[in-house]
């Protein structure tokens, strides 16, 4: 469900965004590879995956992403993403029980696009990130001009 | 030094042009979980500040091509992603036309806990049918040895 | 005072945040935690142009630059960095001699600290069990790594004391929220890179964890 609006104002460097819960079966990674028309197949076949160094299949690194950018829009509605940038460090894999995790590092007051800076992660059980990076949030003034 | 075919660095290749539908914009925001109507339901979007139907930022992902340009680099058994830096300029929408371009940017060598590793970055620009820059996306795969797991 | 040794910018080909984005962050732990300075030891390149003089005056902090150079021993961060050594070392080759860099370190003035050395490929324990001769010049590693796991930090401590090395702390730190949770604690107060490599060749420091940094009452 989407949240309420947050303003730029109102938010403080250090402020956390709201975790969101990502556990990808091997359903969600179907679902997934079906909407994006994949056709690499250590998506979707075991054995092709194994024979690539894994342990089976992983889920694709955009979808990691695509749930990054969902944690912000649910924490923020009216936010928009402006950047995002990752580094994989380990794979996504079904049954997997992973937190998008975010922190706001830096706030750039410009005119018409205020902007916020986070640390985004994607966690698992262990505290390990096998993606981590940094999102740019352009959120709503709440000043009226 | 790293084996590869250098002429192709900064070379542009034109990836094909895709047609958006709402369909596929809804199709994929499912598949993420989505719950926000402005992906979703257009009658609400339109009310919206977003007047219509966007795709989420990553719906750049449905769009695929046939053949990518290859550098060639001797090197390694495996590829793998190792980021994407993502710019999003102007939303999608149901009905644009996007173009893909892209370039091969740099190669590069590094090592890790893996071992030795080649880096290929590639930059992704997705042009609409009014000729905007909507988004950009630079992708780092690299290429291994091994599948090992942990970097 | 109270040093992270071992901090990527976005000028590494993975960092995440500007120098500045890290200041402001830092600004606020420092509301809690005792940090007087960083060094920006950036991936296989010594960023020779950059001024931070200007931010270091305006967040009130230390911001050395150095370097974390690729070798055939593991990953090296180097302080000191100089002209002789940049135009001796290809730094984005990354089968440099470990133990020519250190050496040359040493000899030039400044020092060559191996990274995270219980990491695998990466680091220097590994490489030493396999019969590398690091030579004479090896006077410290860095014994506790942010980047590192428990394990990875334990093959650490056990090379420093197998070894008498100096141990130093950094987080490698690719993202602002990382910064600070590995640092170095000096005896000495330090105000340049002279007096940050005097201090390391001293041996009067320590790894400490953020939280040794608190700000008591």
């Amino acid at each position: 469900m989407s949240g309420k609006a947050i303003y730029f104002e109102d938010v403080d460097i250090g402020d956390e965004i709201t975790p969101l819960v990502f556990n990808p079966t091997r359903e969600m990674i179907a679902a997934y590879v079906k909407a994006c028309n994949i056709t690499e197949k250590r998506f979707t076949d075991d054995a092709y995956a194994r024979s690539l160094g894994m342990d089976g299949i992983i889920a694709p690194g955009n979808m990691g992403l695509a749930y990054l950018s969902r944690m912000i829009t649910d924490w923020a509605a009216g936010s928009v993403l402006r950047k995002l940038e990752v580094r994989f460090r380990g794979f996504i894999k079904p049954g997997d029980q992973l937190t998008c995790k975010g922190l706001v590092v830096e706030k750039h007051a410009r005119g018409s696009e205020n902007s916020i800076e986070c640390d985004v992660f994607i966690e698992n059980e262990n505290g390990d990130r096998p993606v981590a990076g940094s999102a740019t949030v352009v959120l709503p003034a709440r000043s009226l001009r | 030094m790293i084996e590869f075919d250098r002429d192709i660095l900064g070379k542009e290749f034109v990836l094909g042009t895709f047609h958006v539908t709402q369909e596929m914009i809804q199709g994929f925001a499912r598949a993420v979980g989505e719950t926000d109507p402005k992906y979703l339901d257009a009658e609400v979007a339109k009310e919206g500040v977003t007047g219509g139907l966007i795709a989420p930022p990553v719906f750049y992902d449905v769009f695929r091509a046939d053949q990518l340009p290859d550098p060639k680099v001797k090197f390694g058994k495996v590829a793998f992603n190792a980021g994407q830096r993502c710019e999003f300029y102007a939303p999608i929408r149901p009905g644009d036309t996007i173009t893909l371009k892209t370039r091969i940017t740099d190669v590069y060598e590094k090592t890790g806990r893996t071992g030795k590793m080649v880096f290929i970055v590639r930059q992704t620009t997705y042009e609409n049918q009014l000729g905007e820059t909507v988004a950009m996306v630079e992708q780092s795969q690299v290429r291994r040895e091994s599948g090992a797991a942990r970097e | 005072m109270i040093i992270d040794m071992h901090v990527h910018s976005d000028v590494s080909d993975d960092g995440m945040a500007s120098v500045e984005t890290y200041m402001k962050w830092l600004a606020k732990l420092r509301r809690n935690y005792r940090i007087d300075g960083v060094v920006f030891t950036e991936h296989r390149l010594f960023n020779h142009g950059a001024d931070y003089e200007a931010l270091a005056r305006e967040y009130d902090i230390l911001i050395f630059k150095g370097t974390e150079a690729d070798t055939d021993c593991g990953h090296v961060l180097c302080y000191g960095m100089n002209d002789k050594i940049v135009r001796e070392f290809d730094l984005k080759n990354v089968h440099l001699s470990g133990r020519e860099l250190i050496q040359a370190m040493e000899e030039t003035g400044g020092i060559g600290i191996p990274a995270h050395p219980g990491r695998r490929h990466i680091g220097l324990v590994e490489h030493l069990e396999k019969g590398y001769d690091i030579g004479k010049y090896l006077r410290a590693a860095e014994q506790l790594n942010g980047g590192s796991s428990r394990q990875e930090n334990a093959r650490a401590q056990q090379l420093v004391e197998e070894r008498k090395l100096c141990g130093i702390g950094g987080s490698d730190a690719h993202f602002v929220s990382a910064v600070g949770k590995f640092m170095t604690e000096f005896k000495r107060p330090i105000r340049t890179m002279h007096d940050l490599v005097e201090q390391l060749y001293s041996g009067e420091y320590r790894p400490i964890t953020l939280e040794e940094a608190r700000i008591t009452a």
